[in-house]
Protein backbone atom coordinates (compact mmCIF):
# COMPACT_ATOMS: atom_id res chain seq x y z
CA UNK A 1 0.00 0.00 0.00
CA UNK A 2 2.84 2.35 0.84
CA UNK A 3 4.56 1.47 -2.40
CA UNK A 4 1.40 2.31 -4.31
CA UNK A 5 1.16 5.55 -2.41
CA UNK A 6 4.72 6.44 -3.41
CA UNK A 7 4.12 5.61 -7.05
CA UNK A 8 0.94 7.65 -7.03
CA UNK A 9 2.75 10.64 -5.60
CA UNK A 10 5.39 10.56 -8.32
CA UNK A 11 2.85 10.21 -11.11
CA UNK A 12 0.92 13.17 -9.77
CA UNK A 13 4.04 15.31 -9.65
CA UNK A 14 5.42 14.38 -13.06
CA UNK A 15 2.10 15.28 -14.71
CA UNK A 16 1.49 18.36 -12.61
CA UNK A 17 2.39 20.90 -15.27
CA UNK A 18 3.32 21.07 -18.93
CA UNK A 19 3.40 24.79 -19.50
CA UNK A 20 5.95 25.83 -22.13
CA UNK A 21 8.09 28.14 -20.04
CA UNK A 22 5.12 30.16 -18.80
CA UNK A 23 4.59 31.69 -22.24
CA UNK A 24 1.02 32.77 -22.92
CA UNK A 25 -1.06 35.15 -25.00
CA UNK A 26 -1.81 38.35 -23.13
CA UNK A 27 -5.52 39.04 -22.88
CA UNK A 28 -7.82 41.11 -20.75
CA UNK A 29 -10.57 38.52 -20.43
CA UNK A 30 -11.30 34.84 -20.84
CA UNK A 31 -12.19 33.13 -23.02
CA UNK A 32 -10.26 34.75 -25.83
CA UNK A 33 -10.40 33.80 -29.49
CA UNK A 34 -7.17 33.00 -31.27
CA UNK A 35 -7.08 33.02 -35.05
CA UNK A 36 -5.47 30.13 -36.90
CA UNK A 37 -4.32 31.17 -40.37
CA UNK A 38 -5.14 28.41 -42.85
CA UNK A 39 -2.14 27.94 -45.12
CA UNK A 40 -2.61 24.19 -45.39
CA UNK A 41 -3.54 22.11 -48.39
CA UNK A 42 -6.83 20.27 -48.71
CA UNK A 43 -5.17 17.13 -47.38
CA UNK A 44 -4.77 18.88 -44.06
CA UNK A 45 -7.96 20.94 -43.85
CA UNK A 46 -9.98 18.40 -41.90
CA UNK A 47 -7.17 17.92 -39.37
CA UNK A 48 -6.84 21.64 -38.84
CA UNK A 49 -10.60 21.88 -38.37
CA UNK A 50 -10.65 19.01 -35.91
CA UNK A 51 -7.77 20.42 -33.88
CA UNK A 52 -9.41 23.82 -33.81
CA UNK A 53 -12.63 22.25 -32.52
CA UNK A 54 -10.77 20.12 -29.98
CA UNK A 55 -8.85 22.99 -28.46
CA UNK A 56 -11.89 25.25 -28.45
CA UNK A 57 -13.39 22.89 -25.86
CA UNK A 58 -11.14 24.70 -23.43
CA UNK A 59 -12.93 27.07 -21.09
CA UNK A 60 -10.27 29.75 -21.49
CA UNK A 61 -9.69 29.93 -25.22
CA UNK A 62 -11.45 29.49 -28.53
CA UNK A 63 -9.83 29.14 -31.90
CA UNK A 64 -11.19 30.16 -35.25
CA UNK A 65 -9.80 29.35 -38.68
CA UNK A 66 -9.19 32.33 -40.93
CA UNK A 67 -7.60 32.81 -44.34
CA UNK A 68 -3.86 32.27 -44.26
CA UNK A 69 -1.53 35.26 -44.27
CA UNK A 70 1.58 33.64 -45.70
CA UNK A 71 2.83 30.99 -48.08
CA UNK A 72 3.23 27.43 -46.90
CA UNK A 73 6.93 27.31 -47.75
CA UNK A 74 7.92 30.45 -45.90
CA UNK A 75 5.24 30.22 -43.23
CA UNK A 76 5.95 33.67 -41.92
CA UNK A 77 4.20 34.75 -38.75
CA UNK A 78 1.47 37.37 -38.54
CA UNK A 79 1.10 39.58 -35.51
CA UNK A 80 -1.56 38.48 -33.10
CA UNK A 81 -2.32 35.05 -34.47
CA UNK A 82 -0.99 31.65 -35.51
CA UNK A 83 -0.16 30.68 -39.08
CA UNK A 84 -0.55 26.96 -39.80
CA UNK A 85 1.34 25.53 -42.77
CA UNK A 86 2.28 22.29 -44.49
CA UNK A 87 5.00 21.80 -47.07
CA UNK A 88 7.75 19.45 -48.18
CA UNK A 89 10.29 21.00 -45.83
CA UNK A 90 12.76 18.21 -46.61
CA UNK A 91 14.56 15.44 -44.74
CA UNK A 92 14.93 17.57 -41.65
CA UNK A 93 14.22 14.87 -39.10
CA UNK A 94 11.09 16.54 -37.71
CA UNK A 95 7.44 15.83 -38.44
CA UNK A 96 6.20 19.11 -37.11
CA UNK A 97 7.59 22.23 -35.53
CA UNK A 98 6.04 25.14 -33.69
CA UNK A 99 7.59 28.54 -33.27
CA UNK A 100 6.43 31.42 -31.10
CA UNK A 101 7.56 35.02 -30.83
CA UNK A 102 7.49 36.51 -27.39
CA UNK A 103 7.63 39.86 -25.65
CA UNK A 104 8.53 39.12 -22.06
CA UNK A 105 6.52 35.98 -21.48
CA UNK A 106 3.68 37.09 -23.74
CA UNK A 107 3.25 35.33 -27.06
CA UNK A 108 2.77 37.83 -29.88
CA UNK A 109 2.62 35.49 -32.91
CA UNK A 110 3.23 31.87 -33.79
CA UNK A 111 3.62 29.35 -36.56
CA UNK A 112 2.96 25.62 -36.78
CA UNK A 113 4.52 23.63 -39.62
CA UNK A 114 3.80 20.07 -40.75
CA UNK A 115 6.51 18.41 -42.82
CA UNK A 116 4.95 16.71 -45.86
CA UNK A 117 8.27 15.11 -46.76
CA UNK A 118 7.35 12.53 -44.13
CA UNK A 119 3.58 12.71 -44.40
CA UNK A 120 3.84 11.67 -48.03
CA UNK A 121 5.23 8.33 -46.84
CA UNK A 122 2.88 5.46 -46.08
CA UNK A 123 4.17 5.09 -42.55
CA UNK A 124 3.09 8.61 -41.60
CA UNK A 125 0.32 9.29 -44.07
CA UNK A 126 -2.36 8.16 -41.64
CA UNK A 127 -5.17 10.05 -39.91
CA UNK A 128 -3.69 9.16 -36.52
CA UNK A 129 -0.28 10.70 -37.24
CA UNK A 130 -1.81 13.77 -38.88
CA UNK A 131 -4.17 14.31 -35.96
CA UNK A 132 -1.38 13.92 -33.43
CA UNK A 133 1.03 16.32 -35.07
CA UNK A 134 -1.51 19.00 -35.99
CA UNK A 135 -3.01 18.91 -32.50
CA UNK A 136 0.38 19.08 -30.80
CA UNK A 137 2.00 21.81 -32.90
CA UNK A 138 -1.00 24.10 -32.60
CA UNK A 139 -1.06 23.56 -28.85
CA UNK A 140 2.56 24.64 -28.52
CA UNK A 141 1.51 28.04 -29.82
CA UNK A 142 -0.89 28.33 -26.86
CA UNK A 143 2.02 27.80 -24.46
CA UNK A 144 1.59 24.08 -23.84
CA UNK A 145 4.54 21.69 -23.76
CA UNK A 146 4.61 17.90 -23.87
CA UNK A 147 3.13 15.80 -21.10
CA UNK A 148 5.59 13.01 -21.82
CA UNK A 149 8.55 12.61 -24.21
CA UNK A 150 9.04 8.85 -24.20
CA UNK A 151 7.99 7.36 -27.53
CA UNK A 152 7.83 3.82 -26.21
CA UNK A 153 5.75 3.93 -23.04
CA UNK A 154 1.99 3.59 -22.75
CA UNK A 155 -0.01 6.37 -24.38
CA UNK A 156 -1.43 8.98 -22.03
CA UNK A 157 -4.38 9.63 -24.32
CA UNK A 158 -3.28 13.09 -25.36
CA UNK A 159 -1.64 14.57 -28.43
CA UNK A 160 0.86 16.22 -26.06
CA UNK A 161 2.42 12.79 -25.44
CA UNK A 162 5.15 11.41 -27.70
CA UNK A 163 4.29 8.01 -29.10
CA UNK A 164 5.23 5.55 -31.79
CA UNK A 165 1.59 4.42 -31.98
CA UNK A 166 -0.64 7.48 -32.16
CA UNK A 167 -3.94 5.63 -32.44
CA UNK A 168 -3.13 3.51 -29.39
CA UNK A 169 -5.20 2.53 -27.60
CA UNK A 170 -5.50 4.85 -25.93
CA UNK A 171 -5.44 7.29 -28.82
CA UNK A 172 -3.00 10.22 -28.69
CA UNK A 173 -4.81 12.12 -31.42
CA UNK A 174 -6.64 14.66 -29.30
CA UNK A 175 -6.22 16.68 -26.07
CA UNK A 176 -7.13 15.15 -22.75
CA UNK A 177 -8.58 16.63 -19.58
CA UNK A 178 -5.16 17.40 -18.19
CA UNK A 179 -4.36 19.60 -21.20
CA UNK A 180 -7.51 21.64 -20.61
CA UNK A 181 -6.68 21.88 -16.91
CA UNK A 182 -3.18 23.09 -17.74
CA UNK A 183 -4.59 25.76 -20.06
CA UNK A 184 -6.85 26.92 -17.24
CA UNK A 185 -3.78 27.21 -15.02
CA UNK A 186 -1.72 29.07 -17.62
CA UNK A 187 -4.56 31.47 -18.35
CA UNK A 188 -5.92 31.81 -14.81
CA UNK A 189 -4.66 35.38 -14.48
CA UNK A 190 -5.62 38.30 -16.69
CA UNK A 191 -3.35 40.85 -18.36
CA UNK A 192 -3.71 44.55 -19.02
CA UNK A 193 -3.16 44.20 -22.77
CA UNK A 194 -4.11 41.83 -25.56
CA UNK A 195 -1.44 40.34 -27.78
CA UNK A 196 -3.88 38.34 -29.87
CA UNK A 197 -5.62 39.91 -32.82
CA UNK A 198 -8.94 41.64 -32.20
CA UNK A 199 -10.42 43.53 -35.08
CA UNK A 200 -12.92 45.65 -33.24
CA UNK A 201 -11.77 45.92 -29.67
CA UNK A 202 -8.39 47.29 -30.63
CA UNK A 203 -9.85 50.33 -32.32
CA UNK A 204 -11.38 51.80 -29.23
CA UNK A 205 -8.97 50.55 -26.65
CA UNK A 206 -5.55 51.54 -27.87
CA UNK A 207 -4.15 54.99 -27.36
CA UNK A 208 -0.92 54.20 -29.14
CA UNK A 209 -1.88 52.10 -32.10
CA UNK A 210 1.26 52.37 -34.18
CA UNK A 211 1.46 48.67 -34.88
CA UNK A 212 -1.93 47.03 -34.62
CA UNK A 213 -2.02 43.30 -35.04
CA UNK A 214 -3.41 42.27 -38.43
CA UNK A 215 -3.28 45.75 -39.91
CA UNK A 216 0.50 45.89 -40.07
CA UNK A 217 2.74 48.88 -39.64
CA UNK A 218 1.77 52.50 -39.32
CA UNK A 219 2.08 54.33 -42.64
CA UNK A 220 0.24 57.58 -42.05
CA UNK A 221 -1.00 59.45 -38.99
CA UNK A 222 -3.86 61.87 -38.62
CA UNK A 223 -3.58 65.33 -37.10
CA UNK A 224 -4.05 63.93 -33.64
CA UNK A 225 -1.14 61.57 -34.09
CA UNK A 226 -3.25 58.45 -34.46
CA UNK A 227 -2.48 56.08 -37.29
CA UNK A 228 -4.95 56.38 -40.11
CA UNK A 229 -3.32 54.11 -42.64
CA UNK A 230 -1.60 50.82 -42.06
CA UNK A 231 0.36 48.66 -44.47
CA UNK A 232 0.93 44.96 -44.17
CA UNK A 233 3.31 43.13 -46.48
CA UNK A 234 2.18 39.84 -47.91
CA UNK A 235 4.37 37.58 -49.96
CA UNK A 236 4.99 38.00 -53.69
CA UNK A 237 4.97 41.79 -53.46
CA UNK A 238 1.38 42.03 -52.29
CA UNK A 239 0.48 44.52 -49.62
CA UNK A 240 -2.65 45.11 -47.64
CA UNK A 241 -3.54 48.68 -46.81
CA UNK A 242 -6.00 49.34 -44.01
CA UNK A 243 -7.56 52.71 -43.50
CA UNK A 244 -8.94 53.47 -40.07
CA UNK A 245 -11.36 56.18 -39.11
CA UNK A 246 -10.90 56.61 -35.42
CA UNK A 247 -13.68 57.38 -33.02
CA UNK A 248 -13.21 60.75 -31.45
CA UNK B 1 9.07 -0.93 14.74
CA UNK B 2 6.15 -0.17 12.43
CA UNK B 3 6.64 3.52 13.10
CA UNK B 4 10.30 3.27 12.05
CA UNK B 5 9.40 1.53 8.76
CA UNK B 6 6.72 4.10 8.09
CA UNK B 7 9.20 6.95 8.66
CA UNK B 8 11.80 5.36 6.37
CA UNK B 9 9.26 4.88 3.58
CA UNK B 10 8.06 8.44 4.13
CA UNK B 11 11.58 9.79 3.74
CA UNK B 12 12.07 7.74 0.55
CA UNK B 13 8.85 9.15 -0.89
CA UNK B 14 9.85 12.71 -0.03
CA UNK B 15 13.28 12.26 -1.62
CA UNK B 16 11.75 10.83 -4.78
CA UNK B 17 9.27 13.71 -5.00
CA UNK B 18 12.10 16.18 -4.41
CA UNK B 19 14.24 14.66 -7.14
CA UNK B 20 11.32 14.70 -9.54
CA UNK B 21 10.57 18.36 -8.78
CA UNK B 22 14.25 19.19 -9.27
CA UNK B 23 14.31 17.48 -12.66
CA UNK B 24 11.12 19.22 -13.72
CA UNK B 25 12.59 22.53 -12.67
CA UNK B 26 15.52 21.89 -14.99
CA UNK B 27 13.20 21.11 -17.87
CA UNK B 28 11.24 24.30 -17.37
CA UNK B 29 14.44 26.34 -17.28
CA UNK B 30 15.43 24.83 -20.60
CA UNK B 31 12.12 25.80 -22.11
CA UNK B 32 12.62 29.41 -21.09
CA UNK B 33 15.72 29.36 -23.23
CA UNK B 34 13.93 27.67 -26.10
CA UNK B 35 15.56 24.35 -25.32
CA UNK B 36 12.65 21.99 -25.71
CA UNK B 37 13.39 18.56 -27.10
CA UNK B 38 11.72 17.74 -30.35
CA UNK B 39 9.12 15.52 -31.94
CA UNK B 40 11.56 13.94 -34.36
CA UNK B 41 11.40 10.90 -36.55
CA UNK B 42 15.09 10.18 -36.60
CA UNK B 43 18.20 10.38 -34.50
CA UNK B 44 19.42 13.34 -36.52
CA UNK B 45 17.35 16.47 -37.01
CA UNK B 46 17.73 20.18 -37.71
CA UNK B 47 15.56 23.28 -37.70
CA UNK B 48 16.74 26.63 -39.02
CA UNK B 49 14.49 29.67 -39.31
CA UNK B 50 14.47 32.09 -42.24
CA UNK B 51 17.62 34.22 -42.17
CA UNK B 52 18.50 37.79 -43.06
CA UNK B 53 21.50 38.33 -45.39
CA UNK B 54 24.59 38.03 -43.24
CA UNK B 55 28.09 36.61 -42.95
CA UNK B 56 26.84 34.25 -40.25
CA UNK B 57 23.88 31.94 -39.73
CA UNK B 58 21.98 31.01 -36.58
CA UNK B 59 20.74 27.47 -36.04
CA UNK B 60 17.68 26.99 -33.82
CA UNK B 61 18.05 23.33 -32.91
CA UNK B 62 19.98 20.22 -33.99
CA UNK B 63 19.99 16.64 -32.84
CA UNK B 64 22.88 14.27 -33.52
CA UNK B 65 23.08 10.52 -32.96
CA UNK B 66 26.87 10.97 -32.58
CA UNK B 67 29.18 13.99 -32.49
CA UNK B 68 29.05 15.99 -35.68
CA UNK B 69 28.98 19.33 -37.48
CA UNK B 70 26.40 21.59 -39.08
CA UNK B 71 27.73 22.43 -42.53
CA UNK B 72 26.34 25.29 -44.61
CA UNK B 73 26.29 24.75 -48.37
CA UNK B 74 25.50 27.06 -51.24
CA UNK B 75 22.51 26.16 -53.37
CA UNK B 76 23.22 24.97 -56.89
CA UNK B 77 20.02 24.36 -58.81
CA UNK B 78 18.25 23.08 -55.74
CA UNK B 79 21.02 20.85 -54.39
CA UNK B 80 23.87 21.54 -51.95
CA UNK B 81 26.98 23.03 -53.53
CA UNK B 82 30.18 24.54 -52.17
CA UNK B 83 30.66 24.79 -48.42
CA UNK B 84 30.21 28.28 -46.98
CA UNK B 85 30.89 27.47 -43.33
CA UNK B 86 30.52 24.95 -40.54
CA UNK B 87 29.95 24.78 -36.84
CA UNK B 88 32.47 23.58 -34.30
CA UNK B 89 32.01 19.95 -33.30
CA UNK B 90 28.72 19.34 -31.53
CA UNK B 91 28.02 16.61 -29.01
CA UNK B 92 25.55 13.79 -29.53
CA UNK B 93 22.03 14.68 -28.46
CA UNK B 94 20.10 17.88 -28.81
CA UNK B 95 21.67 21.32 -28.95
CA UNK B 96 19.63 24.51 -29.17
CA UNK B 97 20.53 28.10 -30.01
CA UNK B 98 23.97 27.28 -31.35
CA UNK B 99 26.67 29.91 -31.61
CA UNK B 100 26.52 31.74 -34.93
CA UNK B 101 28.23 29.86 -37.73
CA UNK B 102 30.58 32.21 -39.64
CA UNK B 103 30.40 32.05 -43.43
CA UNK B 104 33.07 32.68 -46.05
CA UNK B 105 30.85 35.28 -47.72
CA UNK B 106 27.70 37.20 -46.92
CA UNK B 107 24.50 35.57 -48.04
CA UNK B 108 22.27 37.51 -50.41
CA UNK B 109 18.65 38.51 -50.31
CA UNK B 110 16.60 35.88 -52.10
CA UNK B 111 19.11 33.07 -52.14
CA UNK B 112 18.72 29.64 -50.57
CA UNK B 113 21.31 27.81 -48.55
CA UNK B 114 21.46 24.26 -47.22
CA UNK B 115 22.20 23.43 -43.58
CA UNK B 116 23.38 19.81 -43.55
CA UNK B 117 24.40 17.54 -40.70
CA UNK B 118 27.73 15.68 -40.98
CA UNK B 119 28.97 13.07 -38.51
CA UNK B 120 32.51 13.28 -37.20
CA UNK B 121 34.75 10.34 -38.13
CA UNK B 122 36.22 10.32 -34.64
CA UNK B 123 39.07 12.79 -34.86
CA UNK B 124 37.04 15.85 -33.83
CA UNK B 125 38.17 17.82 -36.88
CA UNK B 126 35.88 18.55 -39.81
CA UNK B 127 36.97 17.02 -43.09
CA UNK B 128 34.40 17.07 -45.89
CA UNK B 129 36.04 14.01 -47.42
CA UNK B 130 35.82 11.91 -44.29
CA UNK B 131 32.93 13.25 -42.24
CA UNK B 132 29.95 11.90 -44.10
CA UNK B 133 26.51 13.53 -44.06
CA UNK B 134 24.20 12.18 -41.37
CA UNK B 135 21.55 10.08 -43.06
CA UNK B 136 17.86 10.35 -42.36
CA UNK B 137 16.71 6.91 -41.23
CA UNK B 138 13.81 7.30 -43.64
CA UNK B 139 14.97 7.24 -47.22
CA UNK B 140 18.66 7.37 -46.39
CA UNK B 141 19.01 10.95 -47.58
CA UNK B 142 21.26 13.48 -45.81
CA UNK B 143 19.51 15.35 -43.03
CA UNK B 144 19.29 18.86 -44.43
CA UNK B 145 17.18 21.95 -44.08
CA UNK B 146 16.84 24.36 -46.95
CA UNK B 147 16.98 27.88 -45.58
CA UNK B 148 15.58 31.01 -47.20
CA UNK B 149 17.62 34.20 -47.00
CA UNK B 150 15.43 37.29 -47.08
CA UNK B 151 16.09 40.92 -46.25
CA UNK B 152 12.76 41.13 -44.47
CA UNK B 153 13.03 37.84 -42.60
CA UNK B 154 11.42 37.88 -39.19
CA UNK B 155 13.79 37.42 -36.29
CA UNK B 156 13.75 33.78 -35.18
CA UNK B 157 11.33 32.99 -32.38
CA UNK B 158 11.35 30.24 -29.80
CA UNK B 159 11.12 26.77 -31.29
CA UNK B 160 9.34 23.68 -30.03
CA UNK B 161 9.46 20.86 -32.54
Amino acid sequence: MLVLLAAGSIAAVTNATHSWGGYHWARKANPFTLKLGDNVSSAWDSYLAKSSTDWSQSSVLDTTIVAGGTTAWRCRPTNGRVEVCNYNYGNTGWLGVAQIWIRGNHITKGTAKMNDTYFSLASYDTPAWRNLVMCQEIAHTFGLDHQDEDFNNTNLGTCMDYTADPDGPPSNEHPNAHDYAELETIYSHLDTINTFSQKVAYLGNLDDADDVAEFGESLRKDRKGKTSLYVRDLDKGEKVLTFVLWIE
Amino acid sequence: MNTKIFLIVGVVVLVMVGVTLFLRGGANQSDMEGNSSGLVVGKNAIYVAEQVPSKAISIAVVRFEAPGFVVIHEDVAGVPGAILGRSSILAAGETESLALIPLSRATKDGEMIHAMLHLDDGDGVFDAGKDDPAEDRIGGKPVTMVVIVSADAVEPGVVNP
